[in-house]
């Protein structure tokens, strides 16, 4: 069965038949067994039964705003990805929330006659850049701390070069006198402390078998 | 060379944390996620409800 297009790319509602064929779709690919695997990746997430359920219907409304398209990715996987995707947008959601309103009111302002200079609106376009910067900065400098803390030269180094723009594995090597081999090891031990950074963010400690 | 953004190597970390994750998240068996998530206290029938429901929504004409 061909993929199904969502609402965000149609620009409009589904059809009555669209909708028919997508929950056809669902229901060939087992969409609740599909949804209990992805709710347990949730739950091992947040480790609460109410995030991981919020967490989960969000997952469930990008499914259909976005569409499925089965030849690209499984049912599992792709709702597995909005869970992540969703859980990792968390925190920041309402940082853009408030963006998002705060724009509302100036264009309000500005319907009202009161325009905003646009020395203002570029300073304020700086700050929300800088703000960016400055919380993945934040962030780095914790998995640096996390790196030291761990022991890790490897993945110290490759914080470092990655950052001065070297991303090859063999060009770090070289440059290092390090064996590649240990470039490549250090990759799972660095998704893994990203994946415990993360959590701790939100309050949650992965148990071992998670992170 | 030109260095990264932080921005860029932090979104790209984030994202190969992510492959990673749902990697592991997806070996599950659909019994092994229920027998999980029976035992963290979910009601399991009702969740399976839930995804029927929608099911349900698509595929009923919508009224006029």
């Amino acid at each position: 069965m061909a993929a199904v297009l969502g609402t965000e790319h149609l620009g409009r509602p589904l059809t009555d038949e669209e909708k028919k064929r997508f929950g056809a779709l669902l229901r060939e690919h087992d969409y609740p067994g599909a949804r209990l695997i992805a709710l347990r990746f949730a739950y091992k997430l947040t480790g609460s039964h109410v995030r991981s359920q919020d967490l989960m219907g969000r997952a469930d409304l990008r499914l259909v705003r976005f569409g499925w398209d089965p030849a690209r990715v499984t049912l599992i996987r792709g709702l597995c990805r909005l869970v992540w995707s969703e859980w990792t947008h968390a925190v920041e959601s309402n940082e853009t929330a408030q963006r998002a309103e705060e724009g509302f009111l100036r264009e309000l302002e500005a319907t009202e006659g009161l325009k905003i200079p646009s020395h203002e609106a570029e300073v304020m376009a700086l700050e929300t850049s800088r703000e960016s910067r400055t919380k993945a900065s934040a962030k780095l400098e914790k998995l640096r701390a996390m790196f030291e803390k761990a022991g890790d030269a490897v993945n110290l180094l490759w914080l470092k070069l990655e950052l001065e723009g070297v991303s090859d594995p063999q060009q770090m090597a070289a440059s290092s006198g390090r064996d590649v081999g240990e470039f490549y090891a250090a990759a799972k031990r660095r998704k893994r402390a990203v994946q415990r950074l993360l959590a701790n963010e939100r309050g949650v400690t992965l148990s071992e078998e998670e992170s | 060379m030109p260095a990264r953004s932080p921005e860029s190597l932090w979104q790209r970390l984030v994202d190969e944390a992510g492959d990673d994750a749902v990697e592991r998240a997806v070996v599950v068996s659909v019994a092994q996620a229920e027998k999980d998530l029976a035992a963290a206290g979910f009601d399991v029938a009702a969740e399976r409800a839930r995804a029927l429901a929608l099911i349900a929504a698509l595929e009923s004409p919508r009224r006029r």
